[in-house]
């Protein structure tokens, strides 16, 4: 099982964990304005140092270049979270490399020469954090990396430089979606210099009711000051949360009730499925098992299904390009072969 | 009359620079461009949204060194002495050109940093060291501003609470499947390319591109 269907603490709200640190490189320009050849001669300083690296367990890596990597693979790891959708739009020169257990993955000549990201499963910043400082420590003592003392890690965008921290979690926000909460918060989490985005990332749309929370703060504040503060402040969205949901049911119960299986009733046996409506139907089945009351699927298998009914994924799964009506009748199939045996895909 | 630093929509904006023992200034500019400098125009209630907070920087050298003066700006315009990239293409895109930009442009990036960050001195981790090892006062940070909390004494725990012991995640059976069809294909690049350095009799590639064929077909196995 996959770090991102793994169901870890905290669970019923935050599915998963995130930390991302930008590196540099001394004597490059930044990658908007490298030329094609310095990118491939930076990429392979970057991936020696990265297979040098001493590696434990399933974390040895695997090296993908985005000229080579057909699309539908790119737009795979896109879902899948592993790289960013400016890195699928490929290239010369850009590449990722992934570790094998895919819970790392770091992307070369994105934005900046090198971010390290390491995913985790629930609320579990701290281990994500020690993962990814113990890679960047390894490649800042292999690599000529950019820093200075006044102005720290430097990075080709001045809102990330002296850390070059951000840490992330996404949550699943029902109730507070619901109850029409999602503005104020947003307003208030981004005057206290933290961001809320949508499913994928920069520049998209919430889905499922799932956002994204993270940092924005990266100079003048000390990595574990910036981990310890946006601690507490997903805590509080998670309390509050947790409230509202309880709230929500105690309000009308038959109603969640019946929502909650009217969506199940809809994957069960819908026909056509459009991923919008999936993730919207998921996010109800999993408000169900967050109450309590709705057992017959669990987190994992709401995770899996999630992770794959994609476009990408919907269309890897049958192995052909396919229009958006073919897609849309597949990705109810799938969603049928998953519910009714969770170990398949 | 057009903006004096745009030149291109009518002026609209009236604005008077009086500094101590100076004659006061006047610039004409219009509501658009007003606006980008961090003039405030009480009349429009439109918020702007603004997501480059470097592209608003009303700072000092521009309002009251001649405003939108081509030869000014020709003749004085910032530039980083590494990478040649000018302070006016960063304010346009946001992206510095390399790292030596952070010290050409020190003096102008300062002020947005203690509006946006907190302050412009880095205090986290250093370079090439691991964290938990060096407690660093806030007191540090000059740009601190004093009463606020502090966690300094609290460390980055080898293990939190509630979290369970790394367990290795499994293999991913469709990334290991992905990167042998990338393998493979990188492999057939540079073969390709190895017989065209042959054919060239570009012997010093041929013999380089060989050595990379062999190390990946070795990872290969």
């Amino acid at each position: 099982m996959s770090w991102y269907t793994q169901c870890g603490k905290d669970g019923d709200v935050i599915l998963s964990s995130r930390v991302r640190l930008a590196r540099d490189l001394e004597g490059y320009a930044f990658p908007h304005g490298m030329t094609n050849d310095k990118k491939m001669e930076a990429r392979d300083r970057i991936v020696d140092a990265i297979t040098a690296m001493p590696s434990v367990r399933s974390e040895k890596f695997v090296t993908l270049n985005m000229d080579l990597l057909p699309e539908p693979d790119r737009f795979a790891l896109v879902e899948k979270h592993l790289i960013s959708e400016d890195l699928s739009k490929g290239g010369p020169g850009l590449g990722v490399c992934i570790s094998k257990d895919e819970s790392v993955s770091i992307m070369i000549n994105e934005e900046d020469h090198i971010r390290i990201q390491v995913m985790d499963c629930g609320f579990s910043l701290d281990r994500a954090y020690r993962k990814a400082e113990e890679i960047a420590v390894f490649l800042e003592n292999h690599l000529p990396v950019a820093f200075s003392d006044q102005y720290g890690f430097l990075t080709a965008c001045p809102t990330n430089t002296g850390t070059g921290m951000r840490a992330s979690v996404m949550v699943h926000l029902p109730a507070l979606t619901m109850l029409g909460r999602m503005q104020p918060m947003i307003d208030g989490l981004s005057q206290a210099g933290f961001t809320v985005r949508g499913y994928l990332g920069e520049h998209s749309m919430s889905t499922g009711n799932l956002y994204q929370l993270s940092n924005r703060i990266t100079l003048g504040i000390t990595e574990k000051n910036v981990l310890l503060s946006f601690k507490r402040m997903v805590e509080e969205v998670l309390d509050l949360e947790r409230k509202l949901r309880k709230e929500l049911f105690d309000s009308n119960p038959d109603k969640i009730r019946d929502m909650v299986y009217r969506s199940y009733g809809e994957l069960l046996y819908a026909r056509m499925m459009t991923d919008t409506e999936a993730m919207k139907r998921i996010s109800d089945l999993r408000l169900g098992i967050a109450l309590g009351f709705f057992s017959e699927q669990n987190e994992e298998t709401l995770s899996r299904l999630a992770a794959f009914i994609g476009p990408a994924g919907v269309q890897k799964d049958k192995g052909e390009v396919l229009s958006v009506r073919l897609q849309e009748i597949h990705r109810a199939e799938m969603i049928r072969r998953i519910l009714s045996d969770p170990s398949s895909r | 009359m057009k903006c004096q630093r745009c030149k291109e929509r009518e002026a609209n904006v009236h604005i008077v620079q009086q500094e101590a023992g100076k004659k006061p200034q006047t610039f004409m500019l219009c509501d658009v461009c007003a606006r980008e400098m961090g003039i405030s125009i009480p009349t429009i209630a439109v918020p702007v949204k603004i997501n480059n907070p470097f592209a608003v920087m009303g700072n000092a050298f521009q309002t009251t060194l001649g405003i939108g003066s081509d030869d000014y700006q020709k003749k004085h315009a910032l530039r980083c002495a590494r990478c040649n990239l000018t302070f006016d293409e960063f304010r346009k895109t946001g992206f510095l050109g390399c790292p030596y930009c952070y010290e050409s442009f020190g003096t102008q990036l300062d002020p947005v940093f203690c509006r946006t960050q907190m302050g412009k001195k880095h205090i986290g981790r250093k370079k090439g060291e691991k964290s938990g090892h060096i407690v660093r006062k806030q007191s540090d940070n000059p740009d601190h501003q004093a009463g606020e909390e502090t966690f300094d004494k609290v460390m980055i725990p080898t293990k939190s609470v509630g979290e369970e012991e790394v367990t290795a995640h499994p293999i991913q059976p469709e990334l290991m499947e992905m990167d042998r069809k990338h393998k493979a294909m990188l492999i057939s690049k540079k073969t390709a390319e190895l017989n065209e350095a042959v054919e060239r009799e570009d012997y010093l590639s041929a013999a380089r591109l060989r050595d990379e064929i062999s190390v990946l077909k070795a990872r290969e196995e």
